[in-house]
Protein backbone atom coordinates (compact mmCIF):
# COMPACT_ATOMS: atom_id res chain seq x y z
CA UNK A 1 0.00 0.00 0.00
CA UNK A 2 1.75 3.05 -0.96
CA UNK A 3 1.25 6.30 1.59
CA UNK A 4 0.43 9.17 -0.07
CA UNK A 5 1.61 12.66 1.17
CA UNK A 6 -2.03 13.43 2.25
CA UNK A 7 -1.61 10.52 4.90
CA UNK A 8 1.78 11.34 5.73
CA UNK A 9 0.58 14.58 6.97
CA UNK A 10 -2.46 13.46 8.61
CA UNK A 11 -0.17 11.25 10.71
CA UNK A 12 2.64 13.62 11.10
CA UNK A 13 -0.22 16.00 12.22
CA UNK A 14 -1.51 13.29 15.01
CA UNK A 15 1.78 12.37 16.02
CA UNK A 16 3.52 15.69 16.36
CA UNK A 17 6.38 14.69 14.26
CA UNK A 18 7.81 16.30 10.49
CA UNK A 19 10.22 14.25 8.94
CA UNK A 20 12.74 16.38 6.96
CA UNK A 21 11.82 16.57 3.09
CA UNK A 22 15.06 14.89 2.49
CA UNK A 23 14.04 11.38 4.47
CA UNK A 24 10.23 11.92 3.70
CA UNK A 25 9.85 9.58 0.59
CA UNK A 26 12.23 6.69 2.34
CA UNK A 27 9.89 7.09 5.17
CA UNK A 28 6.71 6.68 3.66
CA UNK A 29 8.17 3.98 1.11
CA UNK A 30 8.91 1.83 4.34
CA UNK A 31 5.73 2.49 6.06
CA UNK A 32 4.01 1.22 2.89
CA UNK A 33 6.06 -1.90 3.12
CA UNK A 34 4.58 -2.11 6.63
CA UNK A 35 1.57 -1.90 5.92
CA UNK A 36 1.46 -4.28 2.66
CA UNK A 37 3.10 -7.23 4.75
CA UNK A 38 0.11 -6.51 8.21
CA UNK A 39 -2.48 -6.29 4.99
CA UNK A 40 -2.17 -10.36 6.00
CA UNK A 41 -4.00 -9.61 8.87
CA UNK A 42 -7.01 -8.82 6.36
CA UNK A 43 -7.49 -12.42 5.05
CA UNK A 44 -6.64 -14.35 8.20
CA UNK A 45 -9.86 -16.09 10.43
CA UNK A 46 -10.20 -14.45 13.46
CA UNK A 47 -13.03 -16.84 14.11
CA UNK A 48 -15.53 -15.17 16.65
CA UNK A 49 -13.62 -14.06 19.11
CA UNK A 50 -13.80 -10.35 20.04
CA UNK A 51 -11.38 -7.97 21.65
CA UNK A 52 -12.71 -7.66 24.79
CA UNK A 53 -10.12 -6.96 27.62
CA UNK A 54 -11.78 -7.52 31.14
CA UNK A 55 -10.38 -5.34 34.34
CA UNK A 56 -11.14 -6.99 37.83
CA UNK A 57 -11.62 -4.68 40.67
CA UNK A 58 -8.90 -6.37 42.75
CA UNK A 59 -6.44 -4.47 40.75
CA UNK A 60 -7.41 -1.36 40.98
CA UNK A 61 -5.74 0.58 44.12
CA UNK A 62 -7.50 3.20 46.97
CA UNK A 63 -8.04 6.26 45.51
CA UNK A 64 -6.03 8.32 47.71
CA UNK A 65 -3.20 10.88 47.19
CA UNK A 66 0.41 9.16 48.42
CA UNK A 67 2.99 11.72 48.24
CA UNK A 68 5.87 9.98 47.22
CA UNK A 69 7.91 13.23 45.55
CA UNK A 70 8.97 16.44 46.18
CA UNK A 71 8.42 18.72 43.68
CA UNK A 72 11.40 20.13 43.47
CA UNK A 73 12.41 16.17 42.53
CA UNK A 74 9.81 16.09 40.18
CA UNK A 75 10.76 19.35 38.21
CA UNK A 76 14.28 18.59 38.77
CA UNK A 77 14.51 17.51 34.94
CA UNK A 78 12.51 20.42 33.76
CA UNK A 79 14.27 21.65 30.57
CA UNK A 80 13.22 25.12 31.32
CA UNK A 81 11.50 25.95 34.92
CA UNK A 82 10.55 28.76 37.07
CA UNK A 83 9.15 28.97 40.27
CA UNK A 84 8.57 25.70 40.44
CA UNK A 85 6.37 25.98 37.47
CA UNK A 86 6.81 23.93 33.60
CA UNK A 87 7.63 26.93 31.33
CA UNK A 88 6.19 26.50 27.69
CA UNK A 89 5.86 28.85 24.84
CA UNK A 90 2.87 31.12 25.53
CA UNK A 91 -0.22 29.57 23.74
CA UNK A 92 -2.73 32.44 24.64
CA UNK B 1 32.70 -19.31 34.22
CA UNK B 2 31.35 -18.96 37.74
CA UNK B 3 28.03 -18.65 38.23
CA UNK B 4 26.28 -16.14 40.34
CA UNK B 5 24.56 -18.40 43.19
CA UNK B 6 27.71 -20.13 43.29
CA UNK B 7 29.77 -16.83 43.92
CA UNK B 8 27.46 -15.09 46.63
CA UNK B 9 27.61 -18.83 48.59
CA UNK B 10 31.44 -17.54 48.54
CA UNK B 11 31.14 -14.34 49.84
CA UNK B 12 28.73 -15.81 52.43
CA UNK B 13 31.12 -18.31 53.52
CA UNK B 14 34.09 -15.89 53.71
CA UNK B 15 36.02 -17.56 50.69
CA UNK B 16 35.87 -14.37 48.88
CA UNK B 17 35.12 -10.45 49.21
CA UNK B 18 32.83 -8.08 47.61
CA UNK B 19 35.64 -6.01 47.11
CA UNK B 20 37.40 -8.94 45.38
CA UNK B 21 34.40 -9.48 42.59
CA UNK B 22 34.14 -6.04 41.89
CA UNK B 23 37.85 -5.50 41.01
CA UNK B 24 37.52 -8.35 39.27
CA UNK B 25 34.42 -6.98 37.41
CA UNK B 26 36.18 -3.69 36.78
CA UNK B 27 39.43 -5.36 35.49
CA UNK B 28 36.90 -6.95 32.72
CA UNK B 29 35.43 -3.64 31.98
CA UNK B 30 38.69 -1.87 31.56
CA UNK B 31 40.15 -4.49 29.21
CA UNK B 32 36.70 -5.02 26.70
CA UNK B 33 34.41 -2.08 27.65
CA UNK B 34 36.19 0.42 25.42
CA UNK B 35 35.73 -2.48 22.35
CA UNK B 36 32.07 -4.02 23.06
CA UNK B 37 30.30 -0.84 24.44
CA UNK B 38 27.90 -2.88 26.78
CA UNK B 39 27.17 0.06 28.92
CA UNK B 40 25.89 3.62 28.19
CA UNK B 41 26.37 4.63 31.64
CA UNK B 42 29.08 2.90 34.48
CA UNK B 43 29.09 4.37 38.11
CA UNK B 44 32.62 5.31 39.23
CA UNK B 45 35.00 2.34 40.35
CA UNK B 46 36.08 3.94 43.80
CA UNK B 47 32.26 4.61 44.44
CA UNK B 48 31.15 1.09 43.83
CA UNK B 49 34.49 -0.11 46.12
CA UNK B 50 32.99 1.88 48.96
CA UNK B 51 29.89 0.48 48.62
CA UNK B 52 31.12 -2.87 48.75
CA UNK B 53 32.80 -2.82 51.57
CA UNK B 54 29.30 -1.79 53.71
CA UNK B 55 27.88 -4.62 51.74
CA UNK B 56 30.27 -7.05 52.29
CA UNK B 57 30.22 -6.07 56.50
CA UNK B 58 26.59 -6.31 56.27
CA UNK B 59 26.65 -9.87 54.71
CA UNK B 60 29.24 -11.07 56.84
CA UNK B 61 26.56 -9.47 59.73
CA UNK B 62 23.93 -11.61 58.30
CA UNK B 63 22.16 -8.95 56.55
CA UNK B 64 21.40 -10.59 53.77
CA UNK B 65 21.23 -14.37 54.34
CA UNK B 66 18.64 -15.76 52.65
CA UNK B 67 20.04 -13.84 49.53
CA UNK B 68 21.23 -15.64 46.40
CA UNK B 69 22.81 -12.39 44.97
CA UNK B 70 24.09 -10.58 47.66
CA UNK B 71 27.24 -8.57 46.60
CA UNK B 72 27.25 -9.30 43.12
CA UNK B 73 27.62 -6.41 40.96
CA UNK B 74 24.61 -6.50 37.95
CA UNK B 75 23.95 -4.28 35.05
CA UNK B 76 20.24 -3.00 34.62
CA UNK B 77 19.02 -2.36 30.85
CA UNK B 78 18.26 1.58 30.56
CA UNK B 79 15.33 1.53 30.14
CA UNK B 80 14.57 1.07 33.57
CA UNK B 81 14.62 3.76 36.32
CA UNK B 82 17.61 3.83 38.64
CA UNK B 83 17.08 7.67 41.05
CA UNK B 84 20.07 9.38 40.66
CA UNK B 85 21.27 7.89 37.60
CA UNK B 86 20.72 8.65 33.84
CA UNK B 87 18.33 6.58 32.69
CA UNK B 88 18.12 7.45 29.02
CA UNK B 89 16.39 4.42 26.85
CA UNK B 90 19.38 4.98 24.68
CA UNK B 91 17.71 7.92 23.34
CA UNK B 92 18.56 11.54 22.26
CA UNK B 93 15.18 12.32 23.82
CA UNK B 94 16.41 11.22 27.62
CA UNK B 95 20.28 11.81 26.99
CA UNK B 96 20.37 13.47 30.18
CA UNK B 97 17.30 11.90 31.89
CA UNK B 98 17.74 11.28 36.03
CA UNK B 99 14.71 9.84 37.30
CA UNK B 100 13.64 10.78 41.04
CA UNK B 101 12.72 7.08 41.28
CA UNK B 102 13.80 3.54 41.15
CA UNK B 103 12.04 0.81 39.31
CA UNK B 104 10.57 -1.22 41.85
CA UNK B 105 12.91 -4.23 40.35
CA UNK B 106 15.80 -1.74 40.90
CA UNK B 107 14.41 -1.64 44.87
CA UNK B 108 13.96 -5.55 45.23
CA UNK B 109 18.02 -5.88 43.77
CA UNK B 110 19.11 -3.35 46.10
CA UNK B 111 17.47 -5.12 48.94
CA UNK B 112 18.68 -8.28 48.48
CA UNK B 113 22.24 -6.94 48.36
CA UNK B 114 22.88 -6.73 45.02
CA UNK B 115 25.34 -3.88 43.90
CA UNK B 116 23.98 -2.06 40.53
CA UNK B 117 27.42 -1.12 39.21
CA UNK B 118 25.69 0.71 35.39
CA UNK B 119 23.11 0.65 32.88
CA UNK B 120 23.24 -1.02 29.79
CA UNK B 121 23.37 0.11 25.93
CA UNK B 122 19.64 -1.33 23.93
CA UNK B 123 17.86 -0.44 21.04
CA UNK B 124 16.34 3.15 20.92
CA UNK B 125 13.27 2.82 23.08
CA UNK B 126 13.77 -1.19 23.01
CA UNK B 127 12.82 -0.95 19.43
CA UNK B 128 15.11 -3.12 17.82
CA UNK B 129 17.16 -6.33 17.66
CA UNK B 130 20.67 -5.37 17.22
CA UNK B 131 21.54 -2.16 19.60
CA UNK B 132 22.26 -0.32 16.40
CA UNK B 133 19.55 1.88 16.51
CA UNK B 134 21.06 3.10 20.22
CA UNK B 135 21.42 7.13 19.73
CA UNK B 136 25.44 6.07 21.62
CA UNK B 137 26.18 3.54 18.97
CA UNK B 138 25.92 -0.56 18.78
CA UNK B 139 27.61 -2.90 20.90
CA UNK B 140 29.49 -5.46 19.60
CA UNK B 141 29.34 -9.45 19.98
CA UNK B 142 31.68 -10.75 22.62
CA UNK B 143 32.43 -13.80 20.08
CA UNK B 144 32.88 -11.75 17.17
CA UNK B 145 33.38 -7.77 17.09
CA UNK B 146 32.29 -7.63 13.95
CA UNK B 147 28.55 -8.66 14.40
CA UNK B 148 25.85 -7.48 16.58
CA UNK B 149 24.90 -8.40 20.56
CA UNK B 150 21.48 -9.00 19.67
CA UNK B 151 18.85 -6.67 20.78
CA UNK B 152 17.28 -4.79 22.38
CA UNK B 153 19.05 -5.92 25.81
CA UNK B 154 22.02 -6.07 24.00
CA UNK B 155 24.07 -4.45 26.51
CA UNK B 156 22.97 -6.70 29.19
CA UNK B 157 23.29 -9.82 27.24
CA UNK B 158 27.11 -8.64 26.23
CA UNK B 159 27.87 -7.63 29.68
CA UNK B 160 27.38 -10.97 31.32
CA UNK B 161 29.32 -13.04 28.91
CA UNK B 162 32.52 -10.43 28.66
CA UNK B 163 32.31 -10.59 32.35
CA UNK B 164 31.40 -6.93 32.51
CA UNK B 165 28.96 -7.98 35.72
CA UNK B 166 27.81 -11.14 37.06
CA UNK B 167 24.53 -10.72 35.61
CA UNK B 168 21.96 -8.46 34.04
CA UNK B 169 18.65 -7.89 33.77
CA UNK B 170 16.75 -6.51 30.62
CA UNK B 171 13.58 -6.52 29.05
CA UNK B 172 11.46 -8.41 26.62
CA UNK B 173 8.91 -7.14 24.36
CA UNK B 174 9.10 -9.35 21.65
CA UNK B 175 12.87 -10.89 22.68
CA UNK B 176 14.79 -8.35 23.54
CA UNK B 177 16.06 -10.52 26.53
CA UNK B 178 15.90 -14.36 24.85
CA UNK B 179 17.33 -13.36 21.29
CA UNK B 180 20.46 -11.10 22.51
CA UNK B 181 21.28 -13.89 25.37
CA UNK B 182 21.10 -16.45 22.25
CA UNK B 183 23.61 -14.46 20.02
CA UNK B 184 26.23 -13.56 22.94
CA UNK B 185 26.01 -17.40 24.50
CA UNK B 186 24.18 -16.79 28.18
CA UNK B 187 21.13 -17.26 29.82
CA UNK B 188 17.91 -15.35 29.07
CA UNK B 189 14.35 -15.52 30.75
CA UNK B 190 11.16 -13.67 30.25
CA UNK B 191 8.86 -14.25 32.59
CA UNK B 192 5.07 -14.89 32.66
CA UNK B 193 3.24 -11.49 32.27
CA UNK B 194 2.61 -10.15 35.20
CA UNK B 195 5.36 -11.57 37.49
CA UNK B 196 7.77 -8.71 37.74
CA UNK B 197 6.28 -5.30 38.00
CA UNK B 198 7.21 -2.96 35.33
CA UNK B 199 6.96 -0.16 37.44
CA UNK B 200 9.76 2.34 36.82
CA UNK B 201 9.85 0.16 32.92
CA UNK B 202 10.08 3.42 30.36
CA UNK B 203 6.97 1.94 28.62
CA UNK B 204 7.17 0.65 24.51
CA UNK B 205 4.40 -1.84 24.81
CA UNK B 206 2.86 -2.02 28.17
CA UNK B 207 0.81 -5.10 27.59
CA UNK B 208 3.50 -7.34 26.14
CA UNK B 209 6.67 -6.24 27.72
CA UNK B 210 8.51 -8.04 30.99
CA UNK B 211 11.68 -7.32 32.72
CA UNK B 212 13.69 -10.43 33.08
CA UNK B 213 17.27 -11.69 33.89
CA UNK B 214 20.03 -12.40 31.88
CA UNK B 215 23.11 -15.06 33.32
CA UNK B 216 25.09 -17.55 32.77
CA UNK B 217 23.08 -20.11 34.08
CA UNK B 218 19.86 -21.71 34.17
CA UNK B 219 20.06 -21.83 38.23
CA UNK B 220 21.34 -18.11 38.30
CA UNK B 221 18.17 -17.04 36.19
CA UNK B 222 15.95 -19.00 38.22
CA UNK B 223 17.38 -17.51 41.64
CA UNK B 224 17.22 -14.36 40.35
CA UNK B 225 13.86 -14.05 39.55
CA UNK B 226 12.88 -14.85 42.90
CA UNK B 227 14.12 -11.98 43.85
CA UNK B 228 12.37 -10.00 41.42
CA UNK B 229 8.78 -11.34 41.20
CA UNK B 230 6.39 -10.34 43.37
CA UNK B 231 3.49 -8.62 42.88
CA UNK B 232 3.16 -4.48 43.21
CA UNK B 233 0.43 -2.41 43.83
CA UNK B 234 1.71 -0.06 41.78
CA UNK B 235 1.79 -1.58 38.88
CA UNK B 236 -2.02 -2.73 37.81
CA UNK B 237 -0.79 -5.46 35.77
CA UNK B 238 0.82 -7.05 38.06
CA UNK B 239 -0.31 -10.66 38.80
CA UNK B 240 -0.37 -12.07 42.83
CA UNK B 241 1.00 -15.97 41.66
CA UNK B 242 0.38 -18.83 43.94
CA UNK B 243 3.86 -19.29 44.73
CA UNK B 244 7.20 -17.81 44.00
CA UNK B 245 9.89 -20.89 44.02
CA UNK B 246 11.20 -20.86 41.04
CA UNK B 247 14.12 -23.29 41.94
CA UNK B 248 13.08 -26.15 43.38
CA UNK B 249 12.47 -28.02 40.64
CA UNK B 250 16.08 -27.30 39.37
CA UNK B 251 17.83 -31.06 39.11
CA UNK B 252 14.41 -33.36 39.32
CA UNK B 253 13.95 -35.59 37.10
CA UNK B 254 11.96 -34.92 33.38
CA UNK B 255 11.06 -37.93 33.01
CA UNK B 256 7.58 -38.22 31.82
CA UNK B 257 7.19 -34.62 30.78
CA UNK B 258 5.88 -33.71 27.44
CA UNK B 259 7.71 -31.39 24.94
CA UNK B 260 6.33 -30.45 21.17
CA UNK B 261 8.48 -29.64 18.38
CA UNK B 262 6.21 -27.08 16.20
CA UNK B 263 7.39 -28.26 12.21
CA UNK B 264 7.03 -24.87 11.08
CA UNK B 265 10.14 -23.99 13.37
CA UNK B 266 12.20 -25.51 11.58
CA UNK B 267 11.20 -25.22 7.97
CA UNK B 268 13.53 -23.51 5.25
CA UNK B 269 15.26 -20.49 6.26
CA UNK B 270 16.16 -21.28 9.57
CA UNK B 271 20.42 -21.78 9.62
CA UNK B 272 21.13 -25.57 9.08
CA UNK B 273 23.15 -25.60 12.62
CA UNK B 274 20.36 -24.15 14.17
CA UNK B 275 17.96 -26.86 13.40
CA UNK B 276 20.50 -29.46 14.21
CA UNK B 277 20.90 -28.01 17.93
CA UNK B 278 17.00 -28.27 17.92
CA UNK B 279 17.05 -31.48 17.07
CA UNK B 280 19.97 -32.32 18.90
CA UNK B 281 17.81 -30.99 22.25
CA UNK B 282 14.46 -32.85 21.83
CA UNK B 283 17.18 -36.02 21.70
CA UNK B 284 18.88 -34.97 24.72
CA UNK B 285 15.40 -34.63 26.27
CA UNK B 286 14.33 -38.43 24.97
CA UNK B 287 17.19 -39.50 26.62
CA UNK B 288 16.51 -38.13 30.05
CA UNK B 289 12.83 -39.87 29.68
CA UNK B 290 10.93 -37.08 28.16
CA UNK B 291 8.46 -37.61 25.50
CA UNK B 292 9.12 -35.13 22.09
CA UNK B 293 6.31 -35.24 19.52
CA UNK B 294 6.38 -32.76 16.52
CA UNK B 295 3.37 -31.13 16.17
CA UNK B 296 2.01 -28.66 13.60
CA UNK B 297 1.39 -25.39 15.95
CA UNK B 298 -0.39 -22.91 13.18
CA UNK B 299 -1.00 -19.46 13.09
CA UNK B 300 2.53 -18.91 12.46
CA UNK B 301 2.08 -17.21 9.61
CA UNK B 302 0.35 -13.81 11.32
CA UNK B 303 2.47 -14.08 14.63
CA UNK B 304 4.94 -11.00 13.50
CA UNK B 305 2.11 -8.71 11.85
CA UNK B 306 -0.25 -9.21 14.91
CA UNK B 307 3.06 -8.35 17.48
CA UNK B 308 3.89 -5.06 14.63
CA UNK B 309 0.54 -3.89 15.02
CA UNK B 310 0.46 -4.02 18.46
CA UNK B 311 3.86 -2.82 19.50
CA UNK B 312 3.30 0.36 16.72
CA UNK B 313 0.11 0.91 18.51
CA UNK B 314 0.74 0.92 21.71
CA UNK B 315 4.37 2.74 21.15
CA UNK B 316 2.67 5.43 19.23
CA UNK B 317 0.33 5.95 22.87
CA UNK B 318 3.42 5.48 25.46
CA UNK B 319 5.88 7.93 23.19
CA UNK B 320 3.49 10.23 23.25
CA UNK B 321 4.63 11.80 26.50
CA UNK B 322 7.73 12.75 25.23
CA UNK B 323 7.02 16.33 24.39
CA UNK B 324 9.84 18.60 25.67
CA UNK B 325 7.30 19.85 28.39
CA UNK B 326 8.31 18.24 31.73
CA UNK B 327 11.70 16.45 31.23
CA UNK B 328 13.70 15.08 28.01
CA UNK B 329 14.80 17.09 25.17
CA UNK B 330 13.72 19.99 24.13
CA UNK B 331 14.77 21.53 20.87
CA UNK B 332 16.50 24.72 20.68
CA UNK B 333 14.85 27.17 18.59
CA UNK B 334 10.97 27.32 18.25
CA UNK B 335 8.42 30.00 17.51
CA UNK B 336 5.10 28.30 19.04
CA UNK B 337 4.03 25.55 21.18
CA UNK B 338 3.37 23.22 18.35
CA UNK B 339 6.75 24.02 16.74
CA UNK B 340 8.22 23.41 20.08
CA UNK B 341 6.54 19.73 19.93
CA UNK B 342 7.14 18.63 16.15
CA UNK B 343 10.86 19.58 16.30
CA UNK B 344 11.57 17.87 19.48
CA UNK B 345 10.25 14.95 18.75
CA UNK B 346 11.53 14.82 15.63
CA UNK B 347 14.92 16.04 16.63
CA UNK B 348 14.69 13.58 19.83
CA UNK B 349 13.90 10.37 18.45
CA UNK B 350 15.58 8.35 15.86
CA UNK B 351 14.01 7.27 12.90
CA UNK B 352 13.02 3.50 13.74
CA UNK B 353 11.22 5.15 16.68
CA UNK B 354 9.74 7.75 14.31
CA UNK B 355 8.93 4.99 11.87
CA UNK B 356 6.86 2.80 14.65
CA UNK B 357 5.23 5.78 15.83
CA UNK B 358 3.88 6.78 12.36
CA UNK B 359 2.80 3.62 11.88
CA UNK B 360 0.96 2.97 14.95
CA UNK B 361 -1.28 6.30 14.53
CA UNK B 362 -2.25 4.93 11.37
CA UNK B 363 -3.55 1.01 12.52
CA UNK B 364 -5.35 3.09 15.54
CA UNK B 365 -6.71 6.00 12.95
CA UNK B 366 -10.90 5.71 12.39
CA UNK B 367 -10.22 4.65 8.99
CA UNK B 368 -7.90 1.88 9.80
CA UNK B 369 -8.77 0.77 13.37
CA UNK B 370 -10.96 -1.66 12.34
CA UNK B 371 -8.62 -3.63 9.51
CA UNK B 372 -5.54 -4.05 11.53
CA UNK B 373 -5.62 -3.27 15.15
CA UNK B 374 -9.15 -4.58 15.88
CA UNK B 375 -8.09 -7.15 14.04
CA UNK B 376 -4.52 -7.94 15.28
CA UNK B 377 -6.27 -8.31 19.24
CA UNK B 378 -8.98 -10.66 17.63
CA UNK B 379 -6.21 -12.84 16.44
CA UNK B 380 -3.95 -12.04 19.38
CA UNK B 381 -7.40 -14.04 21.18
CA UNK B 382 -7.23 -16.65 18.83
CA UNK B 383 -3.81 -17.01 19.18
CA UNK B 384 -3.48 -17.76 23.16
CA UNK B 385 -6.48 -20.23 22.63
CA UNK B 386 -3.91 -22.18 20.25
CA UNK B 387 -1.44 -22.25 22.67
CA UNK B 388 -3.87 -23.41 25.40
CA UNK B 389 -4.85 -25.89 23.43
CA UNK B 390 -0.84 -26.80 23.12
CA UNK B 391 -0.79 -26.96 26.89
CA UNK B 392 -3.55 -29.03 27.42
CA UNK B 393 -1.15 -31.96 25.82
CA UNK B 394 2.21 -30.87 26.44
CA UNK B 395 4.68 -29.37 29.24
CA UNK B 396 6.98 -27.09 27.04
CA UNK B 397 7.41 -25.87 23.32
CA UNK B 398 10.73 -26.42 22.06
CA UNK B 399 12.21 -24.38 19.36
CA UNK B 400 14.91 -21.97 18.30
CA UNK B 401 15.07 -18.49 19.62
CA UNK B 402 15.91 -16.53 16.06
CA UNK B 403 16.70 -18.13 12.47
CA UNK B 404 20.26 -17.21 12.72
CA UNK B 405 22.92 -16.31 14.33
CA UNK B 406 24.16 -13.10 15.27
CA UNK B 407 24.99 -10.94 12.00
CA UNK B 408 27.47 -8.77 10.86
CA UNK B 409 27.44 -5.26 12.32
CA UNK B 410 28.04 -3.25 9.07
CA UNK B 411 25.52 -5.71 6.97
CA UNK B 412 23.33 -3.59 4.80
CA UNK B 413 20.02 -2.24 6.25
CA UNK B 414 17.85 -5.45 5.95
CA UNK B 415 14.66 -4.92 4.47
CA UNK B 416 12.13 -3.50 6.75
CA UNK B 417 9.93 -6.76 6.68
CA UNK B 418 13.72 -9.27 6.95
CA UNK B 419 14.37 -7.50 10.19
CA UNK B 420 10.79 -8.13 11.65
CA UNK B 421 11.05 -12.26 10.51
CA UNK B 422 14.27 -12.28 12.84
CA UNK B 423 11.63 -12.29 15.64
CA UNK B 424 9.38 -14.77 14.60
CA UNK B 425 10.22 -17.49 17.29
CA UNK B 426 10.06 -15.09 20.02
CA UNK B 427 7.21 -13.46 19.82
CA UNK B 428 4.41 -15.45 20.33
CA UNK B 429 5.28 -15.98 24.46
CA UNK B 430 5.01 -11.87 24.47
CA UNK B 431 1.03 -12.26 22.32
CA UNK B 432 0.42 -14.68 24.67
CA UNK B 433 1.65 -13.61 27.66
CA UNK B 434 3.73 -17.29 28.61
CA UNK B 435 7.44 -17.57 30.26
CA UNK B 436 10.22 -18.10 27.69
CA UNK B 437 13.85 -19.35 28.19
CA UNK B 438 16.91 -19.35 25.54
CA UNK B 439 19.67 -21.93 26.61
CA UNK B 440 22.67 -21.59 25.34
CA UNK B 441 23.62 -24.78 22.98
CA UNK B 442 26.23 -24.71 21.22
CA UNK B 443 28.29 -23.01 18.55
CA UNK B 444 27.74 -22.47 14.33
CA UNK B 445 30.63 -23.53 12.45
CA UNK B 446 32.05 -19.76 13.26
CA UNK B 447 32.11 -20.30 16.31
CA UNK B 448 28.89 -18.16 16.86
CA UNK B 449 26.53 -19.02 19.76
CA UNK B 450 23.14 -20.99 19.43
CA UNK B 451 20.60 -20.48 21.67
CA UNK B 452 17.63 -23.17 21.79
CA UNK B 453 14.41 -22.21 23.74
CA UNK B 454 11.78 -23.18 25.16
CA UNK B 455 8.09 -22.31 26.33
CA UNK B 456 6.14 -23.39 28.98
CA UNK B 457 2.15 -22.36 29.98
CA UNK B 458 1.04 -19.43 32.17
CA UNK B 459 2.74 -19.65 36.10
CA UNK B 460 4.88 -22.67 34.71
CA UNK B 461 8.31 -21.15 35.28
CA UNK B 462 9.26 -23.76 37.79
CA UNK B 463 8.51 -26.08 34.96
CA UNK B 464 10.52 -24.45 32.74
CA UNK B 465 13.39 -23.90 34.69
CA UNK B 466 13.43 -27.55 35.90
CA UNK B 467 13.46 -28.70 31.64
CA UNK B 468 16.02 -25.81 30.97
CA UNK B 469 18.27 -26.75 33.59
CA UNK B 470 17.97 -30.23 32.62
CA UNK B 471 18.88 -29.60 28.96
CA UNK B 472 21.84 -27.40 30.24
CA UNK B 473 23.40 -29.97 32.63
CA UNK B 474 23.39 -32.72 29.59
CA UNK B 475 24.70 -30.51 27.17
CA UNK B 476 27.69 -29.91 29.72
CA UNK B 477 28.26 -33.63 30.61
Amino acid sequence: MKISKEQMDYLEQMTMLRVPEEKRSEMMEQIGQLVEYIESLKFADSEEEDDEVIVTEENLRKDEVVAEYTKEEMIANAPEQKDGTFVVPKTI
Amino acid sequence: MISAVELSKRIQNGQITVEEIVKNVYCSIEAKEKEYHCYISLRDKEEVLQEAKILQEEILSGKYSGSCIAGLPVAVKDNICTKGQKTTCASKMLADFIPAYSAEVVHRLQNAGALIIGKTNMDEFGMGSTTKTSYFGATKNPYDIARVAGGSSGGSACAVANGECIFAVGSDTGGSVRQPASYCGIVGLKPTYGTVSRYGLIAYTSSLEQIGPMANTVEDCAAILEVLAGVDKKDMTSIPREDYDFTSGLGQSIEGKRVALPKEFLADGVQEEIKQAVYLAAEYFRKLGAIVEEIELGMSEYVVPIYCVITAAEASSNLARFDGVKYGYRTKEYNNLQEMYEKTRTEGFGVEVQKRILLGSLVLSAEYYETYYIKAKKLQKLLKRTYAKVFQMYDIILGPVAPRTAPMLLEQQQDVLMSRLEDIYTVPANLVGIPAISVPFGKDKKGLPIGVQLMANHFQERLLLQMAYALERESLS
